[in-house]
């Protein structure tokens, strides 16, 4: 009886804390990109022609690690039964790759331009007896940021 | 909508950009198709199943990448990766990005 | 060539599925799909059992049962003796004898009674012939052999739900459950022990001061084991009264 209480009051400490720290983090998110949305990002290797000037360039990363609040969690490991897509992680990674691109940004201001971005993913936090664990989810941006003589 | 992986669509221009747009979904095969694929690792060989969840949650990746450009007014997206990353058994994680932009 | 920033307001890569929907949708399903299986799997048990002959239990369960180490022998062939009596050598019952605090005894599959040397000092003679009846009447009824074929399928099901938290939270459920429908087969097998004891001392006496022992040591709880996987004691006794009315008709 003692483990159904338990399991159904970490499910709502979950559910609860982890709405509202996910609506705090995407409305955080927003923000800054509006205010970084004049920085281009793009996977190409230049987007300049012979005749611009390259002023500086360095390399910029950006990363962050995130992890599924108990919710989310059980509901993973419930669809994982059933089959179809996981809604839960799908947040988790689409904050971290927002958070990630949000921080290599932040990592050139003061420059024109990212070019040659990519993206890694990694999945951490399977502890060592449960192999089917959905835990977190480390996300890094790395980029060459490139400046302009104007 | 164009998709390549090459830096330019070849042979057009690229006149605009608008920076990176990216698709992504995360897929659970059920449990029976779990199953019969551990069983099949006895055996080796392809594991239709999973080729199947991989080739479904690819194409909806690309799809969602593909709704991004638009929604932006792109017409095609170059320079196109894939990254697969395995969430759990049984499940895939799929990413897509490229650049979006508009090519005549 | 030329950036133009624009946001994207629509977010494309998160479905638009409300959380709690599919949660309770999935949990639902699932504890719907877990029912029809017990219900199916109990079924099949109650009808496959009668096709397993006894002697066939007594042979897979005789290396088992025999790791366990009995004291006072010569004590249960004594008691086996008396179930023999009892019951009219109408089959082999096994008895082992086990030292324990606890006063309790039970039934394991193949004909075997185990019971804790407790009890022993606790009952009388008489008492204890109605304890045999009673494991007597379960074995009668094949309740043993459904009760741990049962388990032995349910332990199969369970390993399909790989969380630590849901496994155990399972089987909290599935005991409930199943102490819930032991009890009609503890009155049934309540009802064959009244015959076997009425037919050997032509009264039901020692049923009744066995559950009033039980009854009335409910505060010294001694007998606070034996009394939590068995149908109230008062209840038990309204049950003799009823046998003998129907004896009296």
């Amino acid at each position: 009886m003692a483990n159904i209480i338990i399991f159904i009051s970490l499910l709502l400490i979950g559910y609860f804390a982890g709405k509202y720290a996910e609506s705090k983090h995407y409305s955080s998110i927003k923000e800054r990109e509006l205010k970084l949305l004049y920085l281009p990002v793009v996977t190409l290797k230049k987007t300049w022609t012979e005749e611009d000037q390259i002023k500086k360039s360095k390399l910029v990363t950006g990363s962050v690690v995130i992890s599924l609040d108990y919710f989310k969690r059980i509901l993973a490991a419930l669809i994982n039964i059933t089959g179809g897509r996981i809604i839960s992680y799908e947040t988790l990674l689409d904050r971290g790759r927002r958070e990630a691109i949000l921080r290599m940004k932040k990592d050139s201001l003061g420059y024109d331009c990212i070019v040659n971005f990519r993206m890694e993913t990694s999945s951490i936090g399977q502890s060592a007896n449960n192999k089917k664990s959905i835990g977190s989810v480390e996300v890094m941006a790395y980029g060459t940021a490139v400046k302009f003589v104007k | 909508m164009i998709l390549v992986n090459t830096e330019t669509v070849p042979g057009k221009e690229i006149i605009e950009h608008f920076g990176i747009v990216s698709g992504s979904t995360v897929r659970a095969k059920n449990i029976g198709r779990d199953f019969m694929a551990g069983l099949k690792n006895m055996v080796g060989g392809e594991l239709k199943g999973y080729t199947e969840l991989l080739k479904e949650s690819r194409d909806e990746a690309i799809s969602r990448m593909i709704k991004q450009a638009s929604i932006l007014g792109a017409n095609a997206i170059v320079n196109i990766r894939f990254a697969t990353s395995s969430v759990a058994q049984g499940a895939a994680e799929l990413y897509v990005y490229g650049t979006a932009v508009t090519v005549e | 060539m030329k950036y133009i920033a624009k946001e994207i307001e629509e977010n494309v890569n998160i479905s638009k599925n409300n959380a709690l929907m599919v949660f309770f949708r999935i949990i639902i399903t699932i504890i719907l799909i877990l029912i029809t299986i017990y219900i199916s799997f109990g079924i099949i048990i109650n009808i496959g059992v009668k096709y397993i002959p006894v002697t066939w239990e007594i042979n897979i369960t005789k290396s088992f049962v025999n790791k366990i180490d009995s004291i006072f022998p010569e004590k249960a062939l004594e008691i086996e003796k008396r179930i023999d009596t009892l019951t009219n050598n109408n089959r082999k019952y096994f008895v082992k004898i086990l030292k324990s605090d606890e006063i309790n005894a039970f039934a394991l599959p193949g004909n075997n009674i185990v019971i804790y040397d407790a009890l022993l000092n606790n009952i009388t003679d008489e008492e204890l012939d109605f304890v045999l009846a009673h494991e007597v009447g379960h074995f009668q009824n094949r309740d043993i052999s459904k009760k741990y074929a049962r388990l032995f399928i349910f332990s199969i099901l369970s390993s399909f739900i790989s969380k630590d938290q849901g496994q155990s939270i399972f089987f909290d459920i599935l005991n409930n459950t199943e102490m819930k429908f032991s009890q009609t087969d503890e009155i049934n097998a309540d009802k064959y022990a009244f015959e076997l004891i009425y037919k050997k001392y032509k009264n039901l006496d020692s049923a009744e001061s066995f559950f009033n022992k039980i009854l009335k040591d409910k505060k010294l709880s001694k007998f606070d084991y034996y009394f939590s996987s068995h149908p109230h004691p008062e209840k038990r006794i309204d049950k003799i009264k009823e046998y003998k009315r129907l004896l009296n008709n």
